[in-house]
C-alpha cells in the first residue's frame, strides 16, 4: 500500500512535468507565446533554480547566506567564456560549459565555505555577503571576464528544453536528496546542531556539502542566465540580487522546495505587472511620480511574513500533487476504485543496518575509563583528577550538587569540550581530541539535560538520523535513488520501527517530534541515542521534570535498555529514588572532584557524602522539582 | 422584413466607417527604452523628454500637411537592468509591434538591447550610449551622441590649449566608461606632451576619495581629470581641495554635466571644464527654438544634454521612417544615409554608425550656470 | 608625511564608522540582533536634517537635537513594530526581518525623495588647522573628537547610571533581569532610542563630510560599521570604537599604498581572519551555548 502510494505520487508528478513541458513547448513553437513571454518563462525557470538551491542552505540547513548571486556570477562568466572560446558544436559545448560553470561555482563555494561555515548565524550572513561582493570585485578586475564591460556576444543557447529539463532535474534531485540520509542529516543540523553532532552527524562536512551543492546549482543557473541574456555584467550579480532570491525562499517557506517554486514563479512575474501598474499610475497622476514599488512591496512582505507567518507560505511542508489528487479523488468516488486498486507488491531487497563490531572482547576491562581527567576554563577548574570506570552492562550513577561538574564530564566524554588534562579511554582506545560525531560513531551516545530533539522532523525521522553512521549510500545514490539507497532505507525503516516498538512508541512514528508529550520526548531522545548502537549510553538527568509515575516507568525502561541492548549506562540524576533504585555503582562529584564511589548502599551510608551532600541534596532536589 | 434589411445596411455602413477611420489615422509606433525610475532616471528622463518634444513637433507638422501619419513612442522603463531592458525590447517588438527602437540610455543596458536588435535587424538609435562597441558590427544600430574615446581625446587636446604640463587622473575602476575615457585621455596627453603625474582608481560606490586625492596632491598636478558622473564628481571636487589641490583645473566628461544638481559649493565649479554633446547657450536659432519649446512643454530649461541627443534621435528615426516607410531594412538604410538638420548642425553617420559631431567644451559660473567655451571639431 | 596624511584620512573615516558601530553594538548587545536597518536610520537622519536646514531654515544647533529625537523615535518604532514580535523567534527570522526593514526604509525614501541624490548644505566654513607641513581639516577634527567624546559618554552612561545597569542586566539575561524587576521592554526601547540618536549624529557628521545624500547612502557605511563592531567584539563599546578606527585606517592605507581596488577585500579579509582566530572579536569574550 505504501509503495503503491509512492508510485502513484511519482506517476502524478511525472505526468504533470511532461504535461507542462509539452504545453509550453507547443505554445512557444507555435508562436502563441512571443519572445517576451519566452524570456519571462526562462527567467522564471532560472529563478526557480536559484531559489530552490538557496533553499538548500537557508531553508534545509538553516544558515542565512547572503551571497548566492556571487555563485551565479561565477557560473555565468565561466560558461560564457567556454562557449565563446570553444568553437565546436553547441550541442556539446553548451552542456559542458554549464557543468563547468557549476563546478567552478562549487569550487568557490568550497573555498568560501571552509572558513565561513565555521561561523554561525549573523556572522555567516555577513561573511557570505562579503564574499559575494569580493567575487564581484574579482570579476570586475579580471580581463578574461571582460572586466567592467562584462561579456557580450554570448550565443543565446538557452532554450526552453535546456532550461526546463535542467530545472526539473535540479528540483527532483533536491527532493530525493532531502529524503535520503544526507538530507535528514542536513535538516537535523538546522533543527539542533548540538544534538545532530551527538547523534553522529559530521556537521561541518554536511554544512560544507549543502553549501557547495547550492553553489553548484547556482552556477548552472548562472550559465543558463548568461546564454539567455547574451550579455552579462558583474554589476548585475550584486547584493540586491542575492536578496531577491532570499525573498523568494523566505516567502515560499524556508525548507519547502515547492514553496520556493511557487514564490519564484509569482515573484518573477510580479515585476512585469508592477511595471505596467507604475506606468499607469504615473500617467494618471503625473503630479506624484512614483518609482517601481517592487522592492517596497517585497520588503514589506518580508517583514509581515516574518511577524505573522514566520515559516513562510508553506512552512517546511511540501505541496503535493498526490494530496491534491487524493483530495479530488475523494470527491469523485467513481474514479477512486480505479486508482487505489492494489498493485501487486514485488519482493524487495533489504539491507539491514549493520551492527557495529566493537572489537573488544575483554569483558574484565572497563568499556569506558577516564584517567585523571580534568578541565580548566580560564581560572576555573571545573573538573580535576576524575577517574571513572564503566564496566560492560553496568548502570552507574553520577551524582553531585548543582554546579559540581557532572554535565561538564559528559561534555568531555562526548568531545563537546576538550579536556585540559587526563585521558579518556573507550574500548581500549583514547578518544581525547576526537570530534563528537566520531566519538558517537565509536560507541558513546548521550541525551541532554534540556531535551534536544529535531523538533519539526517526525519521530521516526529523528531515529533515522541516528542510523546515519551505519548507512553507506552516497549523496549521488540518494539523489538517483540507486538500489543501495532503497535497500538501506527499507532496512532502517524496519529497524527504526522495531526500536520504537520496544518503547511502545510505534503508534506515534509519523507525528512531529515536538507534538509529543514531555515524557515521550525524553523517551524518544533515549531511543535516538540507542539508534546509533552505542556501547556506552550517557543519560543527563533523564527524570528531570517527570512525575513519580513517569519516573517509575523510566526506571523500568532503563533496565530494559541495559538488558536488551547490552550497553553500559552512565546517568546523571538528582532523583535519589531512581539513582538508588537502579544504579549498581555511584560516583559522587563535588567541586569537580570525585569525593566518593561505591554501591548505593555504601554511598547512602558514606558519612562524607551524607554530610557534604546527601542531606542537602535531598532538600535541593525537592526544591528543584517544586520550582520546575 | 424591411426593418431587418435596414438594420443590416446600417451595420454595414457603421462597420465600413470604423474600418476606414482606422485606415485613415496611421499611427507609427516607435519603442522607447530608458531607465525612467531609479538612480539613473535623470538620464533616462532627459532622453525621453527630448524625444517626446520632437514627436510633438513632427506630429503637429504632419497634421498641418494633412498627412494621415502620426508617430507615437511607447516608453518602457528598464530600471537600469539588463534583463528588464531585454524584456522591454521583446515586449515592444513582439507585442507592441514597433517599427524601430529609440534607446537604450546606459551603455551596459544598450549593449543588451543592441544585441537583440542586431539579431532581428531592428533599426535602433541610442541617444546616449557612448561605449565604442555598441555599434560595432551591428549595421542597424546607431547613436546620436559622441563616443568615450572621442571625449578623452577632446579633453586632452583642450588641456594642451590651456597650456597644462602636469595632469593627474582619478578614475572609476569599476566602470568601463570611466576607464575607457581615462585611457584615451592618457594616450592623447602623451601625444600632446603632457605629463601624467598620477593616476588613481576609485570605486563609483565610494564616498571617500581622500586617500587617492592625498596621493595625487603629493604629485602636485596642475589639473585633475575626473571621468565620473556628476554625483561622484561633486564629492571629489571639495575633497580634492581639502587634500591640498587648491588651484587645479578640473577636467570632466559628458557624465559630469549634471554636477550642478549635486554639489554644495558651486563656486568650485568655476575651475571645471567638461565636454558636452550640446551647448544650450550656443548662439544658434535652432537651439534657441529648442530651448524655448522645451521650456513651454516641461516648465524648465533642459539641464542635461541627453535631452538634445534624445531629440535628435527621435528626429533621425521619424524622418527616416517618413522617407523609407516602415520596413526594417529600409529604415536602416535611410538612417545610414541620413543628413538631417538637427540641433547641432547636419547630422550624418560614419562607417561605424556614429554621428559625425563636435564636442562643446563647457564651464560653469559661481552659481552653477553652464557656459559654452569652445567647440571641438570631430576627429 | 604621506603616511601621516593617510593615517589621518583613515582616522577620519574610521571615526565615522566607529560612531555608527556604537549604535550597532549597543543594539546587538541587548537583543542579539544585527539591526540591518541601522544604516538606513542614518539615511533618514540625513534627510531629516537636510529638510530642517534647507527647507525649514531651522538653525543647525536646533536641527541636530530634532533629528536625534526623530531618529530615536523611529528606532523605537521599528523595534516595537518589527523586532519585538520576533524576540523569541529563531535568529534567522529576526535577521530576515531586519533586512526587510532596511529595504523598506530605503525604498520608502526612494518613493518620497526619488533616487536622485541631493546635496547637503555646507554648515562649517572653518579654515584647516595647520601644524607644520601637516594641514588637518576642521571637519576631521570635529568628527574624530565628537565620536571619541560620545564613546566615553556612552561608556559612562552604561557603567554608572541606573538605566545603563539595567541595559547591561538585560543583555546578560533577559529573563533574570525581568525577575529582578527591570522593565525589559522599556530598557530595550531606550537602547534603540540611544542607538538611533547616535545614528542621527553619525548621519549629520557623515553628511557634513560627504555632502551628497541618497536613499541608499546608509547601506555601505552601515555595513562597514557593522564589520567594525564585529571586529572589535560585538556588544562591547570600546571594541566598536577600535574596530571602526582599524577599518578606517586599513581602508585608507590600502587605497594609499597597496591598491585602490582592494580596500573592501582587505576589510573583509581582516574580519575573516579575526573571526577565525578569535570568533568573538578583538575584545569579545567567547560564550558557548550551554549543552
Amino acid at each position: 500500500m505504501k509503495m503503491n502510494k509512492r508510485f502513484k505520487a511519482c506517476l502524478l508528478n511525472l505526468i504533470a512535468i511532461v504535461a507542462v513541458y509539452f504545453t509550453f513547448s507547443l505554445l512557444i513553437n507555435s508562436g502563441t507565446l512571443t519572445r517576451y513571454h519566452r524570456n519571462i518563462i526562462f527567467t522564471i525557470c532560472i529563478n526557480i533554480i536559484m531559489a530552490v538551491s538557496l533553499n538548500l542552505t537557508t531553508g534545509m540547513l538553516g544558515e542565512l547566506a547572503l551571497g548566492h548571486a556571487g555563485f551565479m556570477a561565477v557560473g555565468a562568466f565561466t560558461s560564457a567564456i567556454i562557449t565563446k572560446a570553444w568553437g565546436i558544436s553547441t550541442v556539446i559545448s553548451f552542456p559542458v560549459a554549464l557543468i563547468a560553470g557549476g563546478l567552478l561555482a562549487a569550487f568557490f563555494g568550497l573555498v568560501i565555505g571552509i572558513p565561513a561555515l565555521r561561523l554561525k548565524g549573523d556572522y555567516l550572513a555577513i561573511i557570505t555577503l562579503g564574499f559575494g561582493e569580493i567575487i564581484r570585485v574579482i570579476i570586475i578586475n579580471l580581463p578574461i571576464t571582460g572586466a567592467t564591460k562584462g561579456l557580450s556576444g554570448i550565443a543565446k543557447l538557452t532554450s526552453f528544453n535546456y532550461v526546463y529539463i535542467i530545472m526539473v532535474l535540479i528540483i527532483a534531485s533536491l527532493f530525493t536528496l532531502g529524503r535520503s540520509r544526507h538530507g535528514r542529516a542536513i535538516i537535523s543540523i538546522r533543527e539542533n546542531d548540538i544534538a545532530a553532532e551527538s547523534t553522529g552527524i559530521p556537521i561541518f562536512k554536511y554544512k560544507l556539502f549543502a553549501f557547495t551543492l547550492a553553489a553548484f546549482f547556482a552556477g548552472v543557473a548562472g550559465g543558463l542566465y548568461a546564454h539567455q541574456q547574451g550579455t552579462i555584467n558583474a554589476a548585475t550579480f550584486d547584493y540586491n540580487k542575492s536578496i531577491d532570491y532570499l525573498v523568494m525562499v523566505v516567502l515560499g517557506g524556508m525548507g519547502s522546495i515547492t514553496g520556493s517554486i511557487i514564490s519564484a514563479v509569482v515573484l518573477s512575474m510580479l515585476p512585469e505587472y508592477l511595471r505596467d501598474l507604475t506606468a499607469l499610475i504615473n500617467d494618471l497622476l503625473p503630479a506624484i511620480k512614483i518609482t517601481d514599488p517592487r522592492m517596497l512591496i517585497y520588503s514589506l512582505m518580508l517583514v509581515l511574513m516574518m511577524i505573522f507567518r514566520p515559516k513562510g507560505l508553506l512552512g517546511t511542508a511540501e505541496f503535493s500533487l498526490l494530496n491534491l489528487w487524493d483530495f479530488i479523488v475523494r470527491h469523485v468516488k467513481r474514479f477512486a476504485s480505479l486508482i487505489t486498486r492494489h498493485l501487486p507488491e514485488r519482493k524487495k531487497a533489504i539491507t539491514m543496518p549493520e551492527v557495529p563490531k566493537y572489537d573488544y572482547a575483554n569483558l574484565d576491562l572497563p568499556v569506558l575509563e577516564t584517567k585523571q581527567l580534568g578541565i580548566r576554563f580560564g581560572g576555573l577548574q571545573a573538573a580535576k583528577d576524575v577517574n571513572i570506570k564503566l564496566m560492560d552492562n553496568e548502570i552507574v550513577g553520577l551524582i553531585g550538587p548543582n554546579g559540581a561538574g557532572k554535565t561538564t564530564i559528559f561534555n568531555m566524554l562526548t568531545g563537546v569540550y576538550k579536556p585540559t588534562s587526563g585521558d579518556i579511554v573507550l574500548l581500549g582506545k583514547s578518544i581525547v581530541g576526537s570530534p563528537t560525531y566520531h566519538i558517537t560513531a565509536n560507541g558513546i551516545a548521550r541525551t541532554f539535560q534540556n531535551i534536544r530533539l529535531f523538533k519539526s522532523m517526525t519521530v521516526i525521522e529523528n531515529i533515522k538520523v541516528a542510523f546515519q553512521t551505519r548507512m553507506h549510500y552516497t549523496p549521488m545514490e540518494g539523489i538517483i535513488r540507486a538500489p543501495r539507497y532503497s535497500r538501506e532505507e527499507r532496512g532502517i525503516d524496519i529497524r527504526a520501527r522495531e526500536l520504537l516498538s520496544v518503547f511502545g512508541m510505534e503508534d506515534v512514528a509519523d507525528t512531529p517530534a515536538d507534538s509529543l508529550p514531555y515524557g515521550q520526548q525524553r523517551k524518544l531522545e533515549i531511543c535516538r541515542a540507542l539508534a546509533s548502537n552505542p556501547k556506552v549510553l550517557l543519560l543527563d538527568e533523564p527524570a528531570a521534570g517527570m512525575n513519580p509515575k513517569e519516573t517509575e516507568e523510566l526506571m523500568n525502561t532503563i533496565k530494559i535498555i541495559r538488558n536488551r541492548f547490552s550497553v553500559a549506562i552512565l546517568l546523571i540524576e538528582h532523583d535519589m529514588k531512581l539513582v538508588m533504585g537502579i544504579c549498581e555503582r555511584i560516583y559522587v562529584l563535588n567541586y569537580g572532584n570525585i569525593i566518593a564511589e561505591g554501591t548505593p548502599d555504601e554511598i547512602a551510608h558514606n558519612q562524607e557524602v551524607v554530610a557534604a551532600y546527601l542531606g542537602t541534596a535531598a532538600e535541593e532536589s525537592k526544591e528543584e522539582s517544586a520550582t520546575c | 422584413m424591411k426593418s431587418t434589411r435596414f438594420v443590416t445596411m446600417l451595420l454595414a455602413i457603421v462597420m465600413c466607417l470604423s474600418f476606414c477611420s482606422g485606415a485613415f489615422a496611421e499611427t507609427i509606433k516607435i519603442g522607447g527604452i530608458a531607465p525612467l525610475t531609479g538612480e539613473y532616471a535623470v538620464y533616462g528622463t532627459a532622453v525621453q523628454q527630448g524625444a517626446d518634444l520632437y514627436l510633438d513637433l513632427i506630429n503637429a507638422q504632419l497634421k498641418n500637411e494633412g498627412s494621415d501619419k502620426q508617430f507615437k513612442i511607447v516608453w518602457l522603463d528598464n530600471q537600469a537592468d539588463d534583463t528588464e531592458a531585454q524584456n522591454a525590447y521583446y515586449k515592444l517588438v513582439d507585442q507592441e509591434k514597433v517599427v524601430a527602437i529609440l534607446g537604450d540610455v546606459l551603455s551596459g543596458n544598450t549593449e543588451a538591447v543592441a544585441r537583440c536588435a542586431a539579431d532581428d535587424e531592428m533599426p535602433m538609435v541610442s541617444a546616449s550610449a557612448t561605449r565604442y562597441e555598441i555599434t560595432t558590427d551591428r549595421p542597424c544600430v546607431f547613436r546620436t551622441c559622441f563616443l568615450d574615446p572621442f571625449q578623452g581625446v577632446v579633453m586632452a587636446n583642450y588641456a594642451k590649449t590651456l597650456g597644462l604640463a602636469k595632469v593627474a587622473i582619478i578614475y572609476g575602476n569599476d566602470s568601463d566608461y570611466s576607464i575607457g575615457v581615462a585611457e584615451s585621455f592618457e594616450a592623447q596627453c602623451k601625444e600632446n606632451g603632457i605629463e601624467i603625474v598620477a593616476k588613481e582608481g576609485a570605486s563609483f560606490t565610494d564616498t571617500d576619495f581622500s586617500a587617492q586625492l592625498t596621493k595625487i596632491a603629493a604629485a602636485s598636478p596642475e589639473a585633475l581629470f575626473v571621468p565620473f558622473y556628476g554625483s561622484e564628481a561633486s564629492q571629489i571636487l571639495p575633497q580634492a581641495v581639502s587634500a591640498g589641490l587648491n588651484n587645479v583645473k578640473f577636467l570632466g566628461v559628458d557624465g559630469t554635466s549634471d554636477i550642478v544638481a549635486f554639489i554644495s559649493d558651486t563656486s568650485l565649479l568655476t575651475n571645471m571644464v567638461y565636454p558636452d554633446h550640446f551647448a544650450f547657450d550656443a548662439e544658434s536659432e535652432t537651439i534657441k527654438n529648442f530651448i524655448s519649446a522645451y521650456k513651454d512643454k516641461y516648465g524648465v530649461e533642459p539641464t542635461i544634454s541627453f535631452a538634445a541627443t534624445g531629440y535628435e534621435a527621435a528626429l533621425v528615426l521619424c524622418n527616416s521612417i517618413l522617407e523609407a516607410g516602415t520596413k526594417k531594412a529600409d529604415i536602416t538604410e535611410a538612417i545610414k544615409n541620413s543628413s538631417y538638420d538637427a540641433l547641432s548642425g547636419v547630422i550624418t553617420f560614419d562607417d561605424h554608425n556614429d554621428p559625425i559631431k563636435s564636442a562643446f567644451i563647457m564651464t560653469f559660473d559661481a552659481e552653477g550656470g553652464k557656459h559654452f567655451l569652445v567647440q571641438q571639431a570631430p576627429l | 608625511m604621506l603616511f601621516l596624511n593617510q593615517l589621518i584620512n583613515g582616522l577620519h573615516i574610521g571615526s565615522i564608522y566607529a560612531l555608527i558601530a556604537l549604535g550597532y553594538t549597543m543594539v546587538y548587545g541587548i537583543v542579539k540582533l544585527i539591526n540591518f536597518a541601522h544604516g538606513d536610520i542614518i539615511m533618514v537622519g540625513a534627510y531629516v536634517s537636510l529638510i530642517l536646514i534647507t527647507d525649514a531654515h531651522v538653525p543647525f544647533y536646533l536641527a541636530v537635537p530634532v533629528t536625534m529625537a526623530f531618529c530615536a523615535l523611529l528606532g523605537v518604532l521599528i523595534e516595537r513594530l518589527a523586532y519585538k514580535p520576533l524576540r523569541s523567534a529563531p535568529r534567522i527570522s529576526a535577521l530576515i526581518t531586519a533586512i526587510g526593514v532596511s529595504m523598506f526604509l530605503q525604498n520608502l525614501a526612494q518613493q518620497i525623495f526619488t533616487a536622485t541624490p541631493r546635496p547637503y548644505p555646507t554648515v562649517f566654513t572653518v579654515a584647516p588647522i595647520v601644524i607644520g607641513k601637516l594641514s588637518i581639516n576642521f571637519l576631521t577634527v570635529l568628527t574624530v573628537s565628537v565620536s571619541i567624546v560620545l564613546m566615553i559618554a556612552l561608556q559612562a552612561f552604561v557603567r554608572l547610571t541606573k538605566t545603563g545597569k539595567a541595559m547591561r542586566a538585560v543583555s546578560e539575561d533577559m529573563g533574570a533581569a525581568q525577575l529582578m524587576g527591570i522593565n525589559v521592554n522599556n530598557t530595550i526601547s531606550i537602547t534603540f532610542a540611544i542607538g538611533s540618536a547616535l545614528a542621527a549624529i553619525g548621519a549629520i557628521l557623515y553628511s557634513l563630510n560627504y555632502p551628497l545624500i541618497s536613499p541608499t547612502m546608509g547601506s555601505l557605511p552601515g555595513l562597514k560599521a557593522f564589520i567594525a563592531a564585529v571586529f572589535g567584539g560585538i556588544g562591547i563599546l570600546p571594541g566598536a570604537m577600535i574596530g571602526g578606527f582599524v577599518m578606517g585606517i586599513a581602508e585608507s592605507l590600502t587605497k594609499g599604498f597597496i591598491s585602490t581596488q582592494l580596500p573592501d577585500a582587505v576589510v573583509y579579509g581582516i574580519l575573516i581572519v579575526m573571526l577565525l582566530v578569535k570568533p568573538a572579536g578583538l575584545l569579545g569574550k567567547r560564550t558557548s551555548e550551554k549543552v
